[in-house]
């Protein structure tokens, strides 16, 4: 692999007199699983957030796939155009939709025609493993399933990058073991590159082929 | 997020130029000019009187807003919590006072009452009582918006009643307030019912100097502090709120905790108000309008204009909403000192007197050329719908779409969508409730507005409060009672249809 | 090509589309152009107004589009509209129910000079000399009161006697800023000097007075007894009379300073856009017929031109003494008056 799939390169984010990350560098290739750790406020999440472009940098450049996403100051490419999969830290599910629908969107916006995505959504669930829940809304879900169906949603466009942030810090000790478990086995079929957040050294051990350990600023 | 040539720069630029030209150009253009002039500055002082009686606009204001506040709020509250029969019924019956024209409401008070009737309390509880409404909605709308986790953690420890002073106000505290804030500058803008009350207040040196002295730059100086008492206490309530909204970080849903330990108090306070609010007027009304005698006439005349009512009050609020939810999402997404100036801006706009805004209408539009071609139409009324309303309209969507977390929105950004199908698919539908209350207030509003109208409407029957008001020039009262229950009714019946329409899906 | 542009672009056309509809549907009502038609802003109660209006349109086949006025406290008024509209007139005649607004309106040149053949016969004290406007159909201030309460012999025949202690917190009148009753003060003003009037008002105050909303407010005041007089216009008091309420009028100062006589007023407006129409309808408002029909109406208004029966109620205008009045001269004290008025009593 020659070329990075992800590549931030000394990028700056400051939000007011908060300097979120100082001179940050790093490169993921096609396929790897990045864990990063270290204390909450130290920019991680600011990290995946430039990735995906809800951020822009001060200074520095994201790279994805070759191609130039972020320079100082602006954006290059659209959050939807980056083809990249985001669980959120607080899920942010669609309360009025059911969780079918919740994965369908992903796909309606790139005109799929409806049996191949019905197809794809139920694949997305299986993986997951929550195809029983289809039919439920988010709220009438547990912690864990809520957690399942935001990761399906994520992946069911198939993305070349999929980022989590802390997904699994909300659970209980045995359902975070089956969930880990579950991403690794995802991840390693599909080869999909990550990049994952968390404060849970545990995660790092069984996920990562590689481990960044942040420290503020 | 969106990016500068999304879908988004172009609605909202869009929505913001029209909110430019329609709110903010009729008055601004008309202020730029007086105070131009030579007198300029100089005439924005005013005299001791003139203080006095701002003095007593503003207490009239506040005083209004917090009377409609304490009887609005908790029946709100109640209907958003508390399990009552015919529900759908009971929110209607009681939203209905504001479908009246206070001024009507005010002089079928004097039939009944005619000794204290005729004090600034007096005015300020007519006044209170016909906009309680309006704080009933916000409140309603609130309180269905509160996660009903957060209170079921402190249910855990602390009982309802301290659960709901504690936690459940504080969440609904700056929409209740933001609601308390209309009414202030709709009780301020009244001259109709202090005039007939004999309460002196400010807002009638304004109209004097148009109605009495034909002086539009006196007018216009003249308002001026008026909209400063405004600005100013937009900027308290901004202060006071701050940015204290929760978005909340998990899902709502939880079905938020009922009270029905008050289940007896709340319906006693329905039944108690719906009697003063709503009976007695009417039955006041129906009484006078009995006496009435070659009024077949008067109400087949007025046909053309109540469907010409009907027709422009439903175009206007429909434009109306949809300016204001572009507006409103704006301003919601706008950072915090950013968000609070545009609050503030709102709040002033909307406080600008109907007759400084059809005197700018009129001087903005006609002049020869594309603008004189929409002059002498309909379009103007609309027009005058725009200028009034948007500025509320956005205030309350603003309050709206703060409830729906930013994150929902990037996640359909990350998940393929563009701004307008996010909007769509996302945003819209988890502020449909507001919306659709959006709406009814502002078909309310344009239907009963006359202060612009009269002004540009063009000849021939435009609407119904036009014509009513041009009527009630010395006919007898029973013909006055007649047509001010014809006009409440009209509007009633879009509204009934609405509310059957939508059975708001009751949780209890 | 970005994923989101099908949802856009169906959606911009959905928009635009619909919006043209409604700007075509909106823009549509106002549109329909007949070969003859007229516009007159009319200030005269509507009641009165409006089926003299349909029936010229019914007899000459033209289109009348009439704008009419809401009483002088519930909204500024066609006045201001027409100062508003004046680089650009929409209007062609103004008719009006009392002369503050029409001479207002001369003096900001918004009127044109027509000099109408219907004004044969009209006494030339309510004549425009220079040709901008032309009285007719006139009202009159009285003093009304409750017969219930005060006999007719008892009854006050001067505006002065109001504030004998004898009638203290028992009269009404409505507010001397606005309508009649502006003109009504102001003429009083011009007349009889400021020092003597500045006295009265005080006097008037002292004697505690009841300023109310309008005219049909004192009515209704004198006709439940709540006061025993007030002041108000011809017309409000024979609305209460033909409902068989206990009210009478007094013709006040008949021989002293004269009774206030308020006619109402047709004008040209400047550069109106159908001014041949313009003219035709100034003509036919002018004529005998008309002022026997305001006459005979609940109006009551008193004709101008000799020889046109009066109404039943009132006296006809030759038996008692009208003010001498130069109107523009009263028009042009209503804001000196209006701002000394306000401090004196209180409002």
């Amino acid at each position: 692999m020659s070329e990075p799939h992800v590549s931030v390169r000394h990028v700056t984010k400051e939000f007011g007199a908060h300097r979120a990350l100082t001179d940050m560098s790093l490169d993921v290739t096609a396929g790897e699983v990045v864990v990063i750790v270290g204390r909450s406020g130290c920019g991680k999440t600011t990290l995946l957030r430039l990735i995906a472009g809800l951020e822009v940098p001060d200074a520095g450049e994201v790279w994805l796939a070759g191609r130039q996403v972020a320079a100082a100051g602006r954006s290059l490419l659209v959050p939807h155009e980056r083809n990249i999969g985001f669980v959120f830290q607080d899920l942010a599910l669609w309360p009025h939709l059911t969780v079918r629908q919740n994965v369908e969107f992903v796909l309606e916006s790139g005109g799929m025609p409806k049996p191949e995505r019905t197809s794809r959504v139920q694949e997305a669930l299986a993986t997951v493993r929550v195809e029983e829940l289809a039919a439920r809304y988010p709220h009438e879900l547990s912690g864990g399933e809520q957690q399942r169906v935001a990761l399906a949603r994520a992946i069911v466009a198939r993305p070349a990058v999929l980022l989590m942030d802390e997904p699994l810090s909300s659970l209980d000790p045995d359902l975070r073991t089956t969930l880990r478990t579950e991403l690794l086995r995802v991840q390693r079929a599909s080869h999909v590159t990550m990049v994952y957040v968390t404060h849970d050294g545990e995660d790092a051990t069984v996920l990562a082929h590689r481990v960044i350990e942040m420290r503020g600023g | 997020m969106w990016g500068a040539w999304s879908s988004r720069t172009a609605v909202v630029g869009l929505a913001l130029a029209v909110f430019v030209v329609c709110c903010l150009l009729p008055s601004g253009y008309l202020l730029a000019v007086s105070l131009g002039s030579a007198t300029g500055l100089s005439a924005l002082l005013i005299d001791a009187r003139q203080r006095q009686l701002l003095s007593t606009t503003a207490l009239l204001g506040v005083g209004t807003a917090l009377v409609a506040t304490i009887i609005g709020a908790p029946l709100g509250a109640a209907l958003a919590r508390v399990t009552m029969p015919a529900k759908a019924l009971l929110r209607l019956a009681l939203a209905a006072p504001v479908l009246f024209p206070p001024y009507i409401v005010a002089l079928a008070w004097t039939y009944v009452c005619s000794n204290w009737i005729y004090t600034p309390g007096a005015a300020i509880l007519v006044l209170g009582l016909v906009f309680y409404p309006l704080s009933m909605l916000a409140t309603e709308v609130a309180m269905r918006r509160v996660d009903g986790r957060l209170e079921e953690a402190a249910l855990l420890v602390a009982p309802r009643a301290r659960v709901l002073r504690r936690i459940t106000l504080p969440l609904v505290g700056p929409a209740v307030l933001a609601g308390g804030l209309v009414i202030f500058v709709l009780a301020i803008s009244e001259f109709g019912v202090p005039g007939l009350l004999r309460v002196r207040v400010y807002t009638t040196e304004v109209f004097t100097a148009f109605a009495a002295l034909y002086d539009f730059g006196r007018a216009i100086h003249l308002a001026l502090p008026l909209l400063l008492l405004c600005l100013t206490v937009a900027a308290i309530a901004a202060w006071l709120v701050g940015d204290r909204l929760v978005t909340t970080s998990r899902p709502v849903g939880v079905r938020p905790v009922a009270f029905d330990d008050w289940r007896r108090a709340a319906t006693t306070s329905v039944v108690a108000v719906l009697t003063i609010a709503l009976v007695l007027p009417i039955a006041i009304l129906v009484r006078e309008a009995l006496g009435a005698r070659g009024l077949g006439a008067v109400l087949a005349g007025s046909r053309e204009a109540i469907a010409n009512s009907l027709w422009l009050a439903a175009v206007g609020a429909t434009v109306v909403v949809i300016v204001g939810a572009c507006l409103g999402y704006t301003r919601a997404r706008a950072g915090s000192i950013g968000g609070r100036l545009a609050d503030i801006l709102l709040v002033v706009v909307f406080a600008v007197p109907s007759t400084i805004v059809g005197i700018g209408l009129i001087g903005l539009w006609n002049r020869p050329g594309a603008a004189g071609t929409v002059y002498g139409t309909d379009a103007m009324l609309v027009l005058g719908y725009l200028a009034r309303f948007v500025p509320l309209t956005a205030l309350a969507l603003a309050a709206n779409v703060r409830y729906v977390p930013v994150s929902q929105e990037e996640a359909a950004a990350v998940g393929g969508a563009g701004w307008l199908r996010t909007m769509w698919r996302i945003v819209l539908p988890q502020v449909r409730l507001g919306l659709a209350a959006a709406w009814m207030v502002a078909l309310i509003m344009a239907f009963g507005e006359l202060g612009v109208s009269i002004l540009v409407a063009p000849p021939g029957e435009a609407t119904l409060p036009i014509r009513v008001y041009t009527l009630i020039a010395n006919t007898p009262p029973s013909h006055v009672a007649a047509l001010a229950l014809l006009q409440a009714a009209i509007v009633f019946l879009p509204l009934a249809l609405l509310a059957a329409a939508m059975r708001v899906r009751e949780r209890r | 090509m970005p994923r989101s542009d099908r949802f856009t672009a169906g959606a911009s056309r959905a928009i635009v589309g619909a919006s043209v509809a409604a700007a075509l549907v909106v823009g549509c009502r106002s549109s329909d152009r007949t070969s003859r038609e007229v516009t007159i802003y009319v200030s005269t109660d509507r009641v009165f107004s409006e089926p003299v209006l349909q029936d010229y349109g019914r007899r000459s086949g033209v289109k009348v589009n009439a704008v009419y006025d809401t009483e002088e406290t519930k909204s500024t008024g066609l006045a201001n509209r027409l100062l508003a509209e004046k680089s650009r007139p929409q209007a062609d005649v103004f008719w009006s129910n009392e002369p503050v607004r029409t001479l207002v309106l001369k003096s900001r040149e918004v009127l044109a000079p027509y000099r109408s053949p219907g004004a044969e016969g009209i006494p030339s004290v309510l004549v425009d000399p220079e040709g901008y406007w032309t009285g007719f159909s006139a009202r009159m201030r009285v003093i009304a009161y409750n017969t219930t309460a005060v006999k007719k012999d008892e009854a006050p025949t001067s505006i002065f006697e109001l504030a004998d202690p004898k009638w203290k917190g028992q009269v009404a009148m409505a507010d001397p800023r606005f309508g009649s009753t502006s003109f009504h003060v102001a003429a009083l003003y011009a007349l009889a000097g400021d020092e003597k009037m500045d006295d009265f008002f005080r006097r008037l105050k002292a004697n505690g007075v009841r300023i109310v909303d309008g005219n049909s407010v004192v009515r209704e005041l004198v006709a439940r007894g709540d006061v025993k007089v007030g002041l108000t216009d011809t017309d409000d008091v024979n609305v209460a009379m033909e409902e068989g309420q206990p009210v009478g009028m007094v013709l006040p100062d008949r021989d002293g300073l004269g009774v206030p006589v308020m006619p109402n007023m047709v004008s040209l407006i400047a550069n109106a856009p159908h001014p041949e129409e313009a003219r035709k309808l100034i003509d036919y408002l002018l004529s005998a017929d008309v002022e026997r029909q305001l006459a005979q109406s609940k109006a009551v208004q008193i004709p101008l031109h000799a020889g046109v029966p009066g109404p039943k109620n009132i006296p006809a205008i030759d038996t008692f003494k009208p003010m001498t009045l130069d109107y523009a001269k009263a028009a042009s004290r209503v804001e000196d008056v209006t701002n000394r008025l306000a401090p004196i009593l209180g409002l």
